[in-house]
């Protein structure tokens, strides 16, 4: 009696496991946080460049209207699928949205994304320079630089038929600026008007006055989405040209430029369908049309689940960090692979760097702040924290530069920053540093003070980005040789980014990807020492007056001697003063491939030329691949 | 007492859970004592297959290396072209270069090898996929190297200019006895993503790990005690109120109180310590509702009619009337209070709410940083396995501990 009450027990509870596994079964159901688990490498970019564009995350709820949730299939054999840069689900489609939170379009300071929005120009980060897309030719500075001239591709057309022409362009720049988006508030300060000359012809004019600045106006052209007017004045008196209802309009049926257009969006997944009378298949552009009729980018509840998609070829293209990537190709021989072959495995891209907030006391020291940034054992982090995954500061001496040939080729006299810079683990060099400074320990408790304080920081970053805690884990192994306490702090993404943007921080772990100018500007510009409450760059709070001084000459200095004249200075006071220090190099994006259904993806040896960047097939150049791909078993 | 205690060893199942624990609690204290890295020390630099290694310049500077006559370059071939290499080479052999499929015998490793040295040539790849194309390339160096079967050339740092000069040859077939190697690093489990030696840092974290789950253990207990002992003595309306509080706690869920509080509390604060405090207090309910109706069924006793009728003041009478009889629970519902904290950390560190790594380890967090960096997918299993047998293994031990105990205690389970 009593085993058979036992087995009739055991089998109620195994057809009870039976039962909820079977009904959990379809798998992942994504939650909507915005970003990924392991570190964040969607858009470092943008979150670091553009002023604030996380407020208006509440518009999340507004779900989009085309959403009818019928998941259509899709052939295989047509469709590239993406993961990696997209965690929720996507708000709009509209430009001019403070926080649009959609994958298929993006612009950067490494370039936009090309897929369903168009720029006049597109930026190749495989050598630094711009590609005409929607304008034809290389744009015209003035010869006293107050305007900049932009012919159109004659070739170019809307979606629906109608040509573009340069009343657009002119159209879109003032709705950038009359709605207060984040694009023309960034940007008004530097530019006067956009005016259309003739249908061809558009006109940059430059704010030459005060805070004149050639630099951001050339990152504008590269930066800038293109709207119809038409559709714009529609919309605008449909608005009532109130701001607000502008920027939260979906915009998903708007007509473009653009090779693809989106077609379906949830929490699951976005899907963008090629247009077939794209203009781009004109022989004046790409002289086809990109291959996949379809791009679907899948969204994963965490980096986990995306990197077992991705090795089950459910995923062709994968914007992860993945630890230890080559052993999927090594030990488990799947038909994956990333840009190089050998490590670093992707292209050069950005610097995570350990930030200083200069206004605590003690950091204000520049011995201190060069003694833990020469203690700190790089090589540990990037071969534990990136696994190998970048190349050492021995390859590659730190400069506020990356280690793409074109960003190193900025350097005018490599051998005179050899003294002033370091390759740490050098722990004897920086404890002489301290004491010679006279940062000693002189109570004996084992901790050095300044000032008769004890020196105690907190090293801060979100938690859940696993490389960036584990590179700040090796930093405080630094402080403790030092005899400086250094404590981790991994808080939630959100009350990282609050910290940082109002210096509520000691010590913290940001990065910047962009241009060399860019970089300058975000490690070094001072606003003069007079610090707005909310910082975008320079979160240190770090001024130096020579810094400031050439930066705002290198802004507006088109001559290159001098421009490697000016990098070559900040430079040096970069080494000299460390306000801030990297501790790995980092690609702008993480792109592994997986070869079960596409093939032909950029990589170092593919012979493209111009370089096709490794950008996921579609930021700035990047997007030149999607015209390459083939089928594996086509 | 002490026939209580003997009676206890008496249990089989308490004495298995006894000595598996008190192994874990050996290898937690000692093991830190003889290893030779710290628990935190970054000996190597990412993950380490177990095993020791050998200083590859001390091999190769050895003085006495002897020669064995063995086919070095065979075995090699044999470990470096498992069946299905030899598979992939016919494949390309065949489909690349053209050459005929009856050409090709797999068992022949060195026919197999030379007819690949002959015929391959990476522009023949054309058409592959990148990965294959990659995997080939990689394949193609391996086998050079394989094949240059005659050992390789020492180089030394010679002259002033930096040019580099033989100073020793050696051959395929010499050996060197790894006894007469002076660098020499074991780490027996392997090491963890930063580099660490598993070894000590699981020792150190089942010490840490075990500290959190007594703490948690010791503060439930006394929480659950201390509401369990008053409400069911006392009865009324504080029985009321403390059944009240002790159902809210009970009917919400304690673990998302747990994840809620650690959050809040925030990363900075949350030492080991910290994490057992938060632990302690989310899990005391069901310890309080047993006590309590185990009080209900002592309190109209006649010793304790006695006691009161005698004038004892209720501490008195908690303390020295019912406690005592409700001793062998109590220590019986700690030890699964322990084991419990220790599961609970666990849970929250993999969610990544546990202590601040700053200088402590956990069970938890090794787990948590073993899939953070990916251990499952690269196949380490040395960063996790391990860690999850310790958690089973002192889990299993307190429960069939507590087992052994209720076997002992309670007259119902009393074998004969």
């Amino acid at each position: 009696m009593k085993s058979w009450r036992k087995v009739l027990a055991l089998l109620l509870a195994l057809a009870l496991v039976v039962g909820m596994t079977a009904c959990s079964g379809g798998g992942e159901s994504s939650t909507s946080t915005p970003e990924s688990s392991t570190s964040e490498t969607s858009e470092p970019a943008d979150e670091s460049s553009e002023p604030a564009d996380e407020s208006e995350s509440s518009e999340e709820a507004e779900e989009p209207a085309t959403d009818d949730t019928t998941t259509g299939s899709y052939p295989r054999e047509e469709s590239l699928y993406q993961g990696g840069q997209q965690w929720a689900t996507p708000v709009s489609n509209n430009p001019m949205a403070a926080n649009a939170n959609y994958a298929a379009m993006a612009n950067g300071d490494t370039g936009a994304r090309e897929l369903v929005w168009e720029t006049l120009y597109m930026y190749n980060i495989s050598d630094s320079k711009d590609y005409p897309l929607l304008a034809d030719g290389d744009w015209v500075w003035a010869d006293d630089n107050s305007t900049v001239t932009v012919k159109l591709k004659a070739a170019a057309h809307w979606s629906d038929g109608s040509d573009l022409t340069a009343a657009d362009v002119e159209a879109s720049w003032d709705a950038y600026v009359n709605y207060d988006t984040n694009l023309g508030i960034a940007y008004e300060p530097y530019i006067t008007d956009i005016v259309a000359v003739d249908d061809d012809t558009v006109e940059f004019q430059v704010n030459t006055g005060d805070g004149m600045n050639l630099m951001k106006v050339e990152e504008l052209i590269r930066k800038m989405y293109i709207m119809q007017k038409a559709y714009l004045e529609e919309l605008d008196a449909a608005n009532g040209s109130d701001a607000t209802a502008m920027k939260n309009e979906a915009m998903w049926d708007a007509p473009s430029t653009a090779p693809y257009h989106p077609l379906e969006q949830n929490d699951q997944k976005w899907v963008i369908q090629r247009d077939d009378n794209y203009w781009g298949q004109d022989e004046s552009m790409w002289g086809k049309l990109p291959v996949p009729k379809y791009i679907i980018h899948n969204i994963y509840s965490s980096n986990d689940v995306g990197a077992q998609a991705f090795m089950n070829g459910e995923i062709d293209i994968n914007q992860m960090y993945t630890a230890n990537i080559q052993t999927m190709w090594e030990d488990e021989g799947l038909p994956i692979s990333t840009y190089m072959e050998e490590p670093p495995y992707n292209g050069p891209g950005t610097i995570p760097t350990v930030v200083y907030n200069v206004q605590k006391p003690g950091l204000d020291q520049t011995a201190l702040r060069k003694a833990i940034a020469m203690a700190v054992d790089y090589d540990q982090i990037i071969a534990s924290a990136m696994t190998g995954q970048s190349p050492t500061f021995k390859e590659y001496p730190r400069t506020l530069f990356n280690w793409s040939d074109a960003q190193q080729a900025m350097i005018l006299d490599k051998e005179a920053l050899a003294p002033l810079q370091w390759t740490g683990n050098d722990v004897e060099g920086a404890i002489a540093l301290l004491d010679e400074a006279g940062i000693v320990d002189s109570n004996g408790d084992g901790n050095r003070e300044w000032n008769g304080a004890e020196l105690s920081f907190k090293v801060e970053c979100p938690t859940g980005w696993s490389d960036y805690e584990a590179a700040l884990t090796i930093v405080q192994e630094a402080g403790k040789d030092l005899g400086i306490a250094i404590e981790t702090y991994f808080p939630e993404a959100a009350q990282y980014n609050d910290d940082l943007q109002a210096g509520n921080f000691d010590i913290t772990l940001t990065s910047y990807g962009g241009t060399t100018y860019g970089a300058a500007y975000f490690y070094m510009y001072g606003f003069g020492g007079e610090f707005p409450e909310v910082m975008t760059t320079n979160q240190g709070r770090w001024y130096n007056e020579e810094a400031d001084a050439l930066i705002e000459e290198l802004a507006n200095c088109l001559d290159e001697t001098r421009q490697l004249e000016i990098y070559q200075r900040l430079n040096e006071i970069y080494l000299t003063e460390v306000p801030s220090f990297g501790v790995m190099y980092r690609p702008f994006q993480f792109m592994a491939c997986n070869e079960s259904v596409w093939t032909n993806f950029p990589n170092e040896n593919d012979g493209s030329d111009p370089k096709i960047p490794p950008m996921m097939c579609s930021d700035g150049y990047g997007v030149a691949a999607l015209y390459n791909l083939e089928l594996v078993n086509g | 007492m002490f026939h209580q205690i003997k009676q206890v060893f008496h249990s089989p199942k308490f004495v298995v859970g006894f000595v598996i624990f008190v192994i874990m609690l050996v290898f937690a204290i000692f093991y830190p004592m003889v290893s030779s890295f710290g628990p935190m020390e970054m000996v190597g630099t990412g993950f380490y297959a177990p095993g020791t290694y050998v200083s590859v310049v001390d091999t190769a500077q050895s003085g006495d290396s002897l020669t064995f006559n063995v086919d070095t370059a065979s075995s090699a071939y044999d470990s470096a072209l498992p069946q299905e290499t030899r598979e992939s080479m016919k494949k390309w052999l065949v489909n690349q270069a053209g050459v005929a499929e009856g050409d090709i015998d797999l068992n022949d490793a060195e026919a197999l090898v030379a007819l690949w040295q002959e015929k391959y040539d990476p522009e023949l790849s054309q058409g592959l996929i990148t990965a294959d194309k990659r995997a080939y390339q990689r394949l193609d160096e391996q086998l050079k190297t394989l094949g240059s079967g005659d050992g390789g050339i020492i180089l030394a740092v010679e002259d002033e200019e930096g040019n580099l000069q033989v100073s020793k040859e050696v051959a395929a077939n010499q050996f060197v006895n790894v006894s007469d190697i002076s660098n020499t690093v074991t780490v027996p489990m392997g090491t963890d993503n930063f580099g660490a030696d598993m070894a000590t840092k699981l020792a150190s974290s089942i010490g840490v790990s075990l500290q959190i789950g007594l703490l948690a253990g010791i503060i439930a207990t006394i929480i659950g005690l201390f509401f369990g002992l008053l409400s069911g003595y006392l009865g009324g309306w504080v029985d009321d109120f403390l059944v009240f509080i002790t159902n809210l706690f009970t009917v919400i869920p304690s673990f998302v109180i747990l994840i809620l509080i650690a959050n809040s509390v925030g990363q900075a604060a949350r030492g080991p310590m910290m994490v057992a405090m938060i632990i302690g207090c989310t899990s005391w309910p069901w310890t309080a509702r047993s006590v309590r109706s185990q009080v209900l069924s002592l309190r109209n006793r006649d010793h304790v009619n006695l006691s009161k009728l005698s004038g004892h003041s209720l501490p008195r009478i908690v303390l020295v009337d019912i406690l005592p009889y409700l001793a062998s629970y109590v220590v019986m519902a700690m030890i699964l209070q322990i084991s419990s904290g220790i599961l609970s950390e666990a849970q929250l560190s993999m969610l990544g709410l546990g202590p601040s790594t700053a200088d402590a380890t956990t069970l938890g967090l090794m787990m948590n940083w073993a899939q953070k960096f990916g251990a499952l997918t690269s196949n380490c299993w040395w960063a996790f396995i391990p860690v999850i047998i310790s958690v089973a293994l002192i889990t299993f031990s307190l429960n069939l501990m507590n087992t052994g105990l209720d076997q002992v205690f309670n007259p119902q389970l009393r074998d004969s």
